[in-house]
């Protein structure tokens, strides 16, 4: 199957190679420590991969950048005065409802409201807000067909300029209510960790591919924060069967030209989670403008059937769980 | 975090200074990026290396970073 992408043989290198990602990620950290910057980063803190980051920025094509520059001017609204005049919250829950149903006025597939927790921060860097309201945006699945072509780095980058857009307008739309509010939509320049409090906020479960998986849009989509005072009735992470199919599903694994994609979930800073060979990765990425191999061929992203094999997966288990009172998984039959 | 209450904050200033920075991401994505893809190509084509670390930007030639 991986015969019909670019095979994991390039014409860039390190002379001298920086300290292995995998070992800023925190791979094999027993502690629960912060992130820190690697690649992509945000604001004047040295980073190891800077070189490769660079070059990546400039080898991109300018129907790719134009979306990265317009981004980068229409976030000089990500932040801004507040209104004088404080809404008062005396029902978080209902004042919750009404942030959603806003946010997906203006656009957004999915939203979550999540707490800011050390987990989703960077080492050194400190918000100050307390919420974090997590925004998804679907791609087109017919443009991300063309992975691992700029084809779908167009379409990557064309959906965070739409998402941050929409981050933009519901952080104005806090500050109107009296409440500061940050918008974060700049993939390449972000204090945060945006999966894991897209996790917390109910968005999907993480993948074996290191990358979200929802129901409704599988890994089809990208995310965007707005970080807030504003009180709000906190999501909660969802169970909808992803680890299962994990489990026994080898398609992104077998579909990563570097053979980036663990089998295994690792033990990162203090965690055991599915992580993505960092080494291996990025350069098949800046190769490929992105890649976003793993996240298309994933079986969940295909339009409509997440629900399906969400709804099968948690039937099987709950069969097995009548029949022999075990907790675990579920056989490859379950996953189509 | 830079969320203020000064209802000036956002000023014409710092939309100003962005758009400079903006117009300095183009000049360097055309001018230097320009560079740096013709010359990546052609050692590309002739099965050499592109040392990212050394033929990059100038000022992006710092030594690797190890802790």
């Amino acid at each position: 199957m991986s015969g019909r992408f670019p095979p994991p043989e390039y014409a860039f290198a390190y002379r001298r190679p920086p300290e292995s990602g995998n070992a800023i990620n925190g791979v094999g950290e027993t502690r629960r420590v912060r992130a820190r910057q690697v690649f992509h980063a945000s604001g004047g803190q040295p980073l190891a991969w800077k070189a490769l980051d660079d070059f990546f920025s400039l080898i991109n094509p300018w129907r790719v950048v134009r979306h990265v520059l317009f981004n980068t001017w229409q976030l000089r609204r990500s932040d801004g005065p507040v209104a004088r005049q404080r809404r008062d919250v005396r029902d978080p829950s209902a004042t919750a409802a009404e942030i959603k149903a806003l946010a997906k006025r203006l656009g957004a597939s999915l939203v979550g409201v999540a707490e800011v927790a050390e987990d989703a921060l960077y080492e050194g860097r400190e918000p100050g807000l307390r919420y974090a309201i997590c925004l998804g945006l679907e791609m087109d699945h017919r443009e991300m067909s063309f992975v691992p072509q700029a084809r779908a780095a167009v379409e990557v980058m064309r959906t965070y300029r739409r998402l941050a857009r929409i981050a933009v307008e519901l952080g104005e739309a806090i500050r109107a209510m009296g409440w500061p509010a940050r918008a974060y939509g700049n993939p390449n320049s972000t204090d945060l960790l945006l999966i894991p409090l897209a996790l917390r906020a109910g968005l999907g479960e993480l993948g074996k591919h290191g990358s979200m998986i929802g129901v409704e849009h599988g890994s089809n989509f990208r995310l965007a924060a707005v970080l807030t005072d504003l009180p709000l009735a906190l999501d909660r992470p969802v169970d909808v069967g992803v680890q299962d199919v994990c489990l026994v599903c080898r398609r992104c694994v077998d579909d990563c030209p570097p053979r980036a994609i663990l089998e295994e979930k690792q033990l990162v800073r203090g965690e055991r989670k599915w992580y993505v060979d960092f080494d291996k990765c990025i350069p098949y990425f800046v190769k490929t403008y992105g890649c976003a191999i793993c996240i298309e061929v994933c079986p969940w992203s295909e339009p409509g059937r997440g629900p399906a094999i969400s709804e099968r997966v948690l039937a099987v288990r709950r069969e097995r769980r009548a029949a022999t009172g075990d907790p675990a998984v579920v056989n490859r039959a379950a996953t189509g | 975090m830079r969320t203020l209450d000064a209802p000036l904050e956002r000023s014409w200033r710092r939309d100003l200074a962005l758009l400079v920075r903006i117009g300095g991401m183009l000049v360097g994505y055309l001018v230097v990026g320009g560079r740096l893809r013709r010359r990546y190509r052609a050692l590309e084509a002739r099965g050499e290396t592109f040392w990212v670390d050394e033929e990059g930007p100038t000022e992006h030639r710092e030594a690797p970073l190890r802790r």
